[in-house]
């Protein structure tokens, strides 16, 4: 009994149906129904909250209006599973994908995936990355053979839009705005450094590398594969930037 | 948050949110621990649903107990609501009926709770909009049997006390009669905006505002009734100036310092 009365609430709070529920409750003076809309709207607007705050630059591409209709569209596909509202948000950039009102924007959905990617690494567990001493000790002749473990915060994005470029023109007090070449596609990362979220575009060459060490092929071979990219890859400079970078946070050989 | 990690405003203890904590790493776990290096803690817990009718979930619970572990705090609370049905979470403390099937539903899962963090927690009475046709019994002596049978505490939100009263039509001084005093460990104090009127006049409970009037006189009422507490100021909306913020904290202090003996250490934070 107790166990409807509350999935009755639930439906209040998160699409305010109220028939089920109005039976079972009374107001002291006034309207029923406008009591129960309380806790809808606090429902609504501490997640559209939630995800404001986790995709600023999707909002400020679509703007305010549009913004709160696509939220109050999501929650009320995705209600939150978990009581923990740090990884409320997951699902967006595959709605988004399926929002006929977001068609217009055919990068919106990847912006999302960037966006969510940077909230993801910055809750990302922590761990030290790699000292470059340990590995100037490694003898030469296993360096080839070297498996490197990804750093937890570290994700890899690959779009067919400039989402790098678009995030970047995106944020607050740019002057002045540089322009945006729509056609040009781009891969990139997103990482930590110690407290702070990175994130940098990469070349092909260095994106097949990268994915090459995350699904835990060797340097030889990643780095083969890169060179079948791009036969001017530079192993040196590249590894020497991602170590600075602490995306890796073990090897072995 | 990054004004207390420094260790600077004049505080007695932090409280903080539970689940904003629940993450796996980063630097909000890093600002807590340099919050914990200057203050006592207080954990707040606002997902745990320990109204829920299919009981509490147990990977919630471990996480908490793993947080509890980590900031050793001085207290731990939650809420007399509930927030998880059928493995959904609503975002929102929802109101419970005060029957007996609630009230066995709640002391399992905060026997449940204490159990699994080894100690005593503390539950928030809360603000509420509108009454069950099938409650029982009143919110107070609903909290009374709750402490009694679980030997849970109470955390006593006199604005709450205050918004509920307001909204529901009962008198604040019979609440305050009604609650087992002994068992209070801390109070709360928040603002609150007024929407409509006449008729439609509802109290809102926003934690958006300094407190209100009638709620101060309400709280000298309960520390006059309890004797010093701990007190917290609740403000998560539109948080103003910490200046505006410690101003209030003042004013409850200077309640407290009236009804406390020397020897008392009760605080505002």
């Amino acid at each position: 009994m107790l166990h409807d009365l509350q999935r009755d609430f639930a439906g209040v709070a998160l699409t305010n149906s109220v028939a089920a529920l109005l039976p079972h409750v009374s107001a002291a003076r006034g309207s029923t129904e406008r009591r129960l809309s309380v806790y809808h709207a606090n429902t609504l607007n501490s997640l559209t909250d939630v995800l404001s705050a986790a995709y600023p630059v999707v909002q400020r591409i679509v703007g305010d209006r549009f913004f709160y209709g696509l939220a109050k569209a999501f929650i009320a596909a995705h209600p939150p599973r978990q009581p923990a509202l740090f990884r409320y948000g997951d699902a967006l950039p595959e709605f988004l994908t399926q929002f006929e009102p977001a068609k217009t924007l055919p990068y919106l959905a990847d912006m999302a995936r960037l966006e969510w990617a940077r909230l993801d690494a910055y809750f990302a567990a922590d761990c030290d990355p790699i000292d470059p001493q340990q590995l100037a000790n490694v003898p030469p002749e296993q360096i080839s053979n070297l498996k490197f473990t990804m750093h937890p915060a570290y994700r890899l994005l690959e779009s067919n839009f400039p989402i790098f470029t678009i995030w970047a023109v995106n944020q607050p007090d740019l002057d002045p705005v540089p322009e945006v070449d729509f056609d040009q596609s781009e891969d990139g990362y997103v990482s930590r450094l110690t407290h702070t979220v990175i994130q940098r575009a990469l070349p092909s060459d260095t994106l097949s590398w990268l994915r090459a060490l995350k699904d835990g092929e060797t340097l030889g071979t990643a780095t083969a594969l890169a060179m079948a990219c791009d036969e001017a890859f530079d192993l040196q400079n590249t590894l020497r930037q991602h170590l600075a970078d602490g995306t890796f946070s073990n090897f072995h050989v | 948050m990054a004004a207390f990690a420094s260790g600077t405003p004049d505080a007695a203890w932090v409280e903080i949110h539970s689940e904003n904590f629940f993450v796996p790493g980063g630097p909000r776990l890093a600002q807590l621990e340099d919050v914990r290096s200057h203050y006592a803690i207080s954990c707040h817990g606002v997902g745990l649903s320990l109204g829920s009718a299919q009981g509490v979930d147990v990977d919630h619970l471990s996480t908490l107990r793993d947080l509890v572990d980590r900031i050793e705090p001085g207290l731990v609370s939650e809420h007399l609501s509930f927030s998880v049905v059928d493995d959904i979470y609503v975002n929102d403390l929802l109101p419970l009926p005060y029957t007996e099937e609630a009230l066995q539903a709640v002391v399992r899962n905060v026997d449940q709770t204490q159990e699994a963090i080894g100690r005593e927690i503390l539950i928030e009475n809360p603000s509420s909009y509108l009454a069950f046709v099938d409650s029982v019994l009143t919110e107070w002596d609903f909290l009374a049997e709750l402490s009694q049978r679980s030997g849970c505490g109470l955390l006593l939100d006199v604005n709450n006390i205050y918004v509920s009263a307001e909204n529901n039509g009962f008198d604040v001084s019979t609440y305050l009669e009604g609650v087992p005093g002994d068992a209070v460990g801390e109070i709360h104090l928040a603002g609150h905006s007024i929407d409509g009127s006449g008729e439609e006049r509802l109290l809102i409970d926003t934690h958006g505002d300094v407190v209100a009037g009638p709620v101060w006189t309400l709280y000298q009422q309960a520390l006059e009734k309890l004797g010093p507490r701990p007190t917290l100021i609740e403000w998560d909306t539109d948080i103003p100036e910490l200046e505006v913020l410690l101003a209030e904290a003042h004013t409850a202090q200077r309640h407290l310092d009236a009804v406390s003996m020397p020897e008392d250490s009760s605080r505002v934070a």
